[in-house]
């Protein structure tokens, strides 16, 4: 205990010194730490709400289907459609539990910063998502619309109220609210297949006519079969099958170039603090020559002066740890606001995971570094002769 | 402008398009945002002149004194409502008049409304150019109210003038700030 107590006395001793250095060490852990949280969250949430879509594929039209959904967000026209026939050849593979046909438009507000999505349903999609809880009841009439819970509330509307489309002047009744979800269903409206269908289809678009679908969602009953089952659906003529696990691989692989990037530069930052502690406590041996001659000649052993350099690394680095791991978790609600606001396809769970595996791998690189950075001091206050040490000024 | 923040309705409703309203509605200028918090008695008594209770968020109060240089020459305000198919957005100008503040302009910036052209014409919005917190707000049509916007809008335009008095309401009990 007296020699942890020393060490610290030895460090503080040049107390702005310390603090500085401390200071760059707190800022890289919590970056890192908040980087690897963030690492972990965002596939974790990525997951948790694929999953709780209920979906294990998609069937989509041939094309690419990020590039179509990115297009309806925009209000932009979508390359084709999904011919009217593929439902059924869907329903006809064994092993499908519930296939979803949908039919998805989106009207752009600029002024707004937002696209209204007017989702077509039938009763399918209740099967599929029979985890919704609907205050009201499911669109039945041509003219019913159910709002996602965040629609509602930025509508300022209930059940019994009435949504007009100007741009297809179209007026919906609302017969349900959904409760929140926690997903993308919160944002959309949904109507009937064939209002849907009526109103949003674009008779330009190849495949063009008031039958047409964007997206066809299935539910397995048996998830192993998910890759006998997709080759069946990849036969299909003009159709694409997604798996949700494609999905979820595209979207990491979205962030990939992005996360490798930003690692880099926080393991630039880290060595850069290494660099500083080791400075530090090499300075701090320096300036003690003759305090370690005195030692050595009072009968202090070469292990003693390496083990005291090395402890006074260690807690400097320690200290830094904990201060930066302390930092990330006041500062990382914060950071995932302002990720999640500059994100595309962010979940909307915390994209944070703030994980005791994450803090016990962020320590045991910081006590490698300590060991690393403090290596060269320690041998180097170590080796010092005694006589020599004593000459010194 | 006065936004109502802390809440549902505060959060949905922002000032859009400040740049345009100012150079439209004051020809030139700046404008700062301030916020306000409503104590207890202060919530008390706008609740009593508007005649409904204030929504349990509704806590603070945002608004927006425009500058001309130095010379600070009327307030903007803000207000999401319902209308009859969704919500409606004002924006409320305000100048001092002679016995308290008067309404300049008023501009709707955000609605899904049928009678949406009706609605943001100068028609209906002029009628509330002047217009204090203690005068009638009540949409007839006769001579002896506010006209609604047209036939069939009568729940829009309601909602417009509502808007327009709660946020003079507001303002005028908040000091006036």
């Amino acid at each position: 205990m007296s020699f942890i107590r020393f060490a610290l006395k030895n460090l503080f001793a040049h107390k702005t010194r310390t603090i500085l250095t401390l200071g760059s060490m707190v800022v890289a852990v919590a970056v890192l730490f908040t980087l690897v949280s963030f690492n972990r969250g965002y596939e974790k949430a990525l997951k948790s709400q694929l999953q709780g879509m209920g979906i294990h594929m998609m069937v989509v039209p041939v094309g690419c289907p990020y590039e179509a959904a990115s297009l309806i967000l925009k209000g932009g026209k979508i390359p084709n459609y999904l011919p009217a026939d593929v439902l059924d050849q869907v329903n006809a593979i064994p092993g499908i539990d519930v296939a979803a046909p949908t039919f998805m438009g989106g009207i752009v507000r600029p002024e707004e910063g937002r696209t209204d999505i007017y989702v077509g349903i039938d009763s399918a999609t209740i099967r599929l998502k029979n985890w919704w809880k609907i205050k009201g009841h499911f669109p039945e009439k041509p003219n019913d619309v159910v709002l996602g819970s965040d629609v509602a509330l930025i509508e300022q509307s209930q059940v019994g109220d009435q949504i007009y489309v100007p741009e297809k002047d179209l007026t919906l009744d609302v017969v349900g609210v959904l409760s929140p979800t926690g997903n993308e269903d919160d944002g959309m409206f949904y109507i009937p297949l064939k209002t849907a269908q009526q109103y949003f289809v674009d008779s330009t678009i190849a495949g063009g006519g008031t039958d047409k679908l964007t997206g066809i969602s299935i539910r397995l009953k048996n998830p192993d079969d998910a890759p006998v089952i997709s080759s069946q659906l990849g036969e299909i003529k003009g159709a694409e099958v997604i798996t949700m696990g494609e999905l979820l691989g595209t979207m990491m692989s979205l962030m990939g170039a992005a996360k490798s990037l930003l690692l880099s530069i926080v393991l630039i930052i880290i060595v850069i603090s290494a660099l500083g502690v080791l400075n530090t406590v090499l300075m701090s041996v320096f300036e003690r020559t003759k305090e370690i001659g005195v030692m050595r000649a009072t009968g202090a052993a070469q292990a003693h002066i390496f083990g005291l350099v090395w402890l006074e690394t260690l807690m400097l680095s320690l200290l830094g740890g904990i201060g930066g791991l302390g930092l990330a978790l006041v500062g990382a609600r914060l950071i995932e606001n302002i990720v999640k606001k500059l994100l595309p396809l962010a979940p909307k769970a915390s994209v944070v995971a703030l994980e005791p595996g994450s803090f016990i791998l962020i320590m045991v690189f910081v006590i490698g570094i300590a060991v690393v950075a403090g290596f060269y001091p320690a041998l180097r206050a170590a080796r010092a002769k005694p006589i020599e040490a004593l000459r010194s000024e | 402008m006065l936004l109502l923040v802390g809440g549902a309705l505060g959060s949905l409703c922002v000032w859009r398009q400040p740049d345009s309203d100012i150079s439209g509605i004051f020809g030139s200028g700046s404008y700062k945002t301030v916020f306000v918090d409503i104590t207890d008695a202060q919530g008390q008594k706008i609740e009593k002149r508007l005649g409904f209770p204030l929504d349990a968020d509704e806590t603070q109060f945002k608004y927006f004194p425009v500058f001309k240089g130095k010379e600070r020459v009327g307030t903007v305000m803000t207000h999401a409502g319902k209308g009859q198919f969704g919500t409606i957005e004002v924006v409320v100008a305000v100048v001092a008049g002679d016995s308290g503040p008067v309404v300049k302009e008023v501009r709707i910036q955000r609605d899904r409304e049928k009678a949406k052209a009706a609605l943001r014409s100068k028609e209906f919005l002029g009628q509330f150019k002047g217009m204090s917190a203690n005068d009638d707000f009540r949409m007839t049509n006769d001579e002896s109210g506010l006209k609604p916007a047209a036939q069939g809008a009568e729940k829009a335009s309601q909602a417009v003038a509502s808007a327009v008095r709660k946020l003079l309401i507001v303002y005028d009990e908040l000091g006036r700030p």
